[in-house]
């Protein structure tokens, strides 16, 4: 820190630079202020504990059948009950919430990177670049999110891999918008001016003066929609095209041949809906929470 | 105002063309040949596909293949449908009164909803109405809608011994039945939307009624009712609109997944059975559709901007 600058100038400039000094103290003040964001975090801890180190303690696998055990309502043997095949729905559960949990990360790493890197260069280039990146984020940003990512694992296949491309491209341009805003106000910096003042080659000024910038905002909307990405993924899987029975995702559990015993054993359709539900809010509030704090510019934008 | 909308409109027919190119793109260039998924596995000859492929036309250049594709729906000769070889026109004609419905009936509930959820929570901040809209948001943010459609129909059975009726009844047959028919997935397809705008009245009213205007208005003795709703909602509602576009083109997501959940034979529908038979031109056709509504739902969202609030100029 320079001298000669007073101290109150400095705490007011920020939860940032707070978080930025001691993690520890960042975390502590973010409970403090934050309440139910860091409620919301502790519930996506416990959902990784769960869905991680839970399967290590339950006797049965994932594919597991036992026909005589079918359809059993929730016990101490089987907490949640047991499907049609008689394979144990708090194991499957289990399964599934890794499979939504990893696809919602993934999917935020990939469209995080690939919309990080249209929305810098687009910022940054400005020009004719930046006018045929907006009417492509405009074209893509023209279907229903859901559509979109039907029609594109339509094409590569329905598997969890081409599910994470799927959602990954259709919020990609939603990110890009916003990166591309941050951009267009970092190439007015003076640091820009002088980086290209000295030569520094474009490519060189986007990935150390400018991205470096984006980032900070990019994270905090990215997980404000991991929340949104589990839930497109949810659907995605529920229509058929996600993740294929006989593994379990918490989509497909409620569809195809399971929805005809839902009646008999309404359990099968209350708890994987219900995990999502917990999933989706955590991340919801946390998302909400972390953007609150870090980047308050960002309310409302990006959805 | 003219020259905005002529500037619009035109980014509107070059948006539209984009999402033409899109899909005809994504439907054809991307690995998975459609014939190939028609035919199954290892199913056919070479000379069946070769023959398949010339009949389709799917032997030509590609840019023939889009022109032709793009002249044709000019025509709105949208051709036939692959599984089925009925007229796509004539599945877009039986189907889209059911969706629309939905879709109106959908958009109606979230406008009530949030209108009478958010100016109720804005004038009672911090009491019980209050939190029990904030617990309302929550669960339509976080509950997938096809679960709570598969829950609606679960309780319905299980309680009320009551099925939601398999076939469907069009309005003019059967009013009654009709609406009944579609109450339930549009209340479902609707409370996301209602949530999130409702939030949004709720924080544009409490920004209101705190301006100077709403105490003079108060205070030369105008009743509550006129100042809430004359003075505060309708200035209030100029950020709603906002929310309120974005929340109608999500709603159309929800409603092919609703559409499913409750059997309704409409586009949605169409649109996840087509997939699953591998029917691109039906495909194309209603992804096509849904990206053409959605752009026209934004172009009004920004119009009724400047009806709302005058002082927005277009530059």
């Amino acid at each position: 820190m320079a001298q000669g600058i007073p101290t109150e100038a400095i705490q007011s400039s920020g939860e940032v630079r707070a978080l930025r000094k001691s993690p520890w103290k960042g975390v502590v003040r973010f409970i403090i202020r934050k309440p139910l964001g860091a409620a919301g975090a502790g519930m996506i801890l416990l959902l990784v504990v769960f869905a991680y180190v839970g399967v290590l303690f339950m006797p049965y696998g994932k594919l597991e059948q036992n026909i005589p055990e079918a359809l059993q309502a929730p016990s101490l043997r089987h907490p949640l009950g047991t499907d049609q095949f008689g394979r144990d729905m708090l194991t499957r559960i289990m399964y599934a919430s890794q499979v939504s949990l990893f696809i919602g990360f993934a999917t935020v790493l990939v469209s995080g990177l690939v919309g990080g890197i249209l929305g810098v260069v687009s910022g940054y280039m400005g020009g004719t670049v930046d006018l045929l990146f907006q009417r492509l984020v405009d074209v893509l940003m023209s279907f229903p999110l859901l559509i979109l990512a039907m029609a594109i694992v339509v094409m590569l296949g329905a598997s969890t891999n081409n599910v994470i491309i799927a959602i990954a491209i259709s919020y990609a341009p939603r990110l890009a918008r916003v990166v591309r805003s941050v951009a267009l106000s970092v190439r007015e910096k003076q640091y820009v001016e002088a980086a290209r003042a000295v030569g520094c080659p474009d490519w060189r000024i986007m990935l150390y003066h400018v991205a470096p910038q984006c980032i900070a905002p990019t994270l905090v909307l990215v997980t404000a929609q991991l929340g949104a990405a589990i839930l497109v993924e949810s659907s995605l899987s529920f229509l058929g095209m996600g993740t294929q029975e006989p593994n379990p995702s918490l989509g497909n559990m409620l569809s195809g041949a399971a929805a005809g015993y839902f009646e008999m054993a309404p359990w099968m359709a209350i708890f994987p809906g219900l995990a999502i539900g917990v999933a989706v809010f955590g991340f919801n509030v946390f998302g909400d929470a972390l953007r609150d704090v870090l980047d308050p510019r960002l309310r409302g934008a990006g959805r | 105002m003219r020259d905005y909308l002529i500037r619009r409109f035109l980014l509107l027919i070059f948006t539209v063309w984009g999402v033409s190119v899109v899909i005809f793109l994504i439907m054809r260039v991307v690995p998975g040949d459609p014939i190939m998924a028609l035919m199954g596995e290892g199913g056919a000859t070479k000379e069946q596909i070769a023959k398949i492929r010339r009949d389709l036309g799917l032997d030509r250049p590609l840019a023939v293949q889009y022109f032709d594709w793009l002249w044709d729906t000019l025509r709105l000769d949208l051709g036939k449908s692959l599984w089925k070889g009925t007229d796509i026109t004539w599945e877009l004609k039986t189907r889209l009164p059911v969706t629309l419905e939905l879709a109106v009936m959908s958009l109606l509930l979230v406008v009530i909803i949030a209108m009478v959820s958010g100016v109720l929570s804005a004038l009672r901040q911090d009491t019980w109405v209050d939190y029990f809209f904030r617990v309302f948001t929550i669960g339509g943010l976080a509950l997938p809608a096809f679960w709570v459609g598969i829950l609606v129909i679960l309780a319905l059975a299980l309680w009320f011994n009551w099925l939601p009726t398999i076939q469907y009844v069009p309005f003019f047959e059967n009013p009654r039945e009709n609406l009944i028919q579609f109450i339930f997935p549009a209340v479902v397809i609707g409370w996301r939307g209602a949530a999130v705008t409702g939030r949004m009245v709720r924080s544009s009213m409490l920004e209101v009624l705190r301006e100077d205007y709403i105490r003079t208005a108060r205070a030369k003795g105008l009743a509550e009712r006129v100042v809430v709703l004359r003075h505060a909602l309708k200035n209030a509602s100029l950020p709603v609109v906002t929310v309120l576009g974005i929340e109608a083109t999500l709603l159309l997501g929800g409603v092919v997944v609703i559409e499913q959940v409750f059997s309704l034979p409409g586009l949605g529908r169409a649109l996840v059975q087509s997939i699953y038979y591998r029917d691109y031109p039906m495909v194309q056709f209603l992804v096509t559709f849904f990206a053409v509504v959605t752009v026209v739902i934004n172009l009004l969202v920004d119009i009724t901007y400047g009806w709302l609030d005058p002082r927005i100029r277009y530059e």
